[in-house]
């Protein structure tokens, strides 16, 4: 595998990570009002909802209002996915996916990968690959990101596969989206720790390293990807270079040298804990 | 405990009013006014890890729980105080729609949730107020895969 593209410098992730912000509200922001016809149960319903929006999230007050224009404007899709999001929130995972398959029925396209997020949140990963398939495969998808923008929806499909047993066609899903980006500066913030993720659980050690190595000209801060370098030399015999990266890992983890961790990873989460086991263990 | 009939009436997504009919009457909370919610703001002891290690500690698998995969979901209350109350169980496929769940599962799942007592607040709760948190268990054939918060 030829060696990745050494990728972006911090400027580049700060643009990277705007765009992901950008995809992610178009995707699924409100809009404008003034595409229904005036007078018709859709408008009303979007007006109304613009009005819950003044409500804190969650609230009885912003439930009301809801309610109120999904009675008005029943096809106003928006009304029931922005309706849902506390419930997921707060554990109420049923009554959620209830107003959310109504607004997926209205208009999956938009919808499905909200669905397909908090199955994966919740290592649902069959229903999560139902959910990404339909919405890449069969409804021809463009990009779209986890509602914090930290992740591109195939990295959570990848992951899915991943976990489901199928690694090949975890990796294929990452690398196609990789493989879109016009240039370094679109890539995701953590694509490369995910492909790098899936090479190692597949035990194609040198292509991770090269994955993780991109991630980390990325973004030098980032403590997970420390962690799989160890792991790497570690399997491959390399006792004392795995030590050093295990402890660039425990570093960062601690908030040292600018570190940071991500756990939207579910089941492939890094912790602090993890690392401080390889270095009492020796590395 | 399945979701009381009290939870229905219109207040913030998430609160768990007190039902007298299943709740413990000595659980109190420090401030009637609101629950908050909030999932970064109520941690179990010292590491994110903490909570699945000590209910697998707990978990003791019969044979009648081995029909069930899917998830058990516990919301709860902690309160200023660090005390939890208001326990509601929900079951469901790995879909979110409801399932059918041994009743012995759900009771020995809430009992581990209830015997946590190591609740913390962390810099991200507001001082003196109440949090409805959740804990949701991961089921494959009666046994605890993991368990998510």
């Amino acid at each position: 595998m030829e060696k990745l593209r050494p990728c972006c410098d911090n400027l580049k992730l700060i643009l990277l990570t705007l765009i992901g912000m950008v995809s992610y509200f178009s995707g699924h922001a409100q809009g404008n009002c003034l595409i229904y016809p005036e007078g018709s149960g859709e408008r009303t319903a979007c007006e109304m909802s613009y009005r819950a929006l003044e409500y804190r999230q969650g609230s009885k007050e912003s439930q009301m209002v809801f309610d109120s224009a999904i009675e008005i404007g029943p096809k106003y899709a928006w009304a029931y996915y922005e309706k849902s999001v506390p419930f997921f929130k707060r554990g109420m995972l049923n009554e959620g996916v209830k107003l959310l398959n109504k607004a997926i029925e209205l208009d999956p396209k938009r919808y499905l990968t909200y669905r397909a997020y908090w199955y994966f949140s919740h290592q649902s990963y069959g229903a999560c690959i139902a959910d990404l398939e339909r919405y890449y495969a069969t409804l021809n998808g463009t990009m779209d990101f986890t509602p914090g923008g930290d992740m591109e929806m195939k990295m959570l499909l990848g992951l899915s596969y991943a976990k489901t047993g199928d690694l090949v066609k975890g990796i294929a899903q990452v690398r196609d989206r990789i493989d879109t980006y016009e240039s370094d500066a679109y890539v995701g913030s953590y694509d490369y720790h995910v492909l790098g993720i899936l090479l190692f659980e597949n035990e194609q050690f040198d292509e991770a390293a090269v994955a993780f190595e991109s991630q980390i000209a990325l973004n030098e801060y980032f403590a997970d990807s420390y962690y799989y370098m160890g792991l790497i030399r570690k399997y491959q015999g390399e006792e004392i270079e795995a030590r050093n990266w295990f402890q660039e890992s425990l570093d960062r983890f601690e908030g040292r040298k600018g570190g940071h961790s991500f756990n939207g990873f579910i089941d492939f989460n890094v912790t602090k804990q993890d690392v401080e086991q390889e270095l009492g263990k020796g590395g | 405990m399945e979701e009381s009939a009290s939870d229905s009436i219109l207040t913030d997504v998430g609160t768990i009013l007190f039902d007298q009919a299943i709740d413990d009457s000595s659980f109190a909370l420090c401030d009637s006014s609101r629950i908050f919610s909030g999932r970064n703001a109520i941690m179990f002891g010292d590491t994110k890890e903490a909570i699945e290690q000590e209910c697998m500690k707990n978990f003791e698998f019969e044979p009648e729980f081995e029909s069930f995969s899917g998830f058990v979901v516990v919301r709860f209350v902690v309160n200023c105080n660090a005390e939890t109350g208001r326990f509601r169980a929900q079951t469901l496929d790995f879909d979110f729609s409801k399932k059918e769940c041994p009743p012995e599962l759900v009771s020995h799942l809430l009992g581990i949730v209830k015997g946590l007592k190591n609740w913390n607040q962390t810099r991200f709760a507001t001082e003196g107020s109440d949090y409805s948190k959740y804990i949701n268990f991961k089921i494959i054939n009666g046994k605890i895969e993991t368990v998510l918060r």
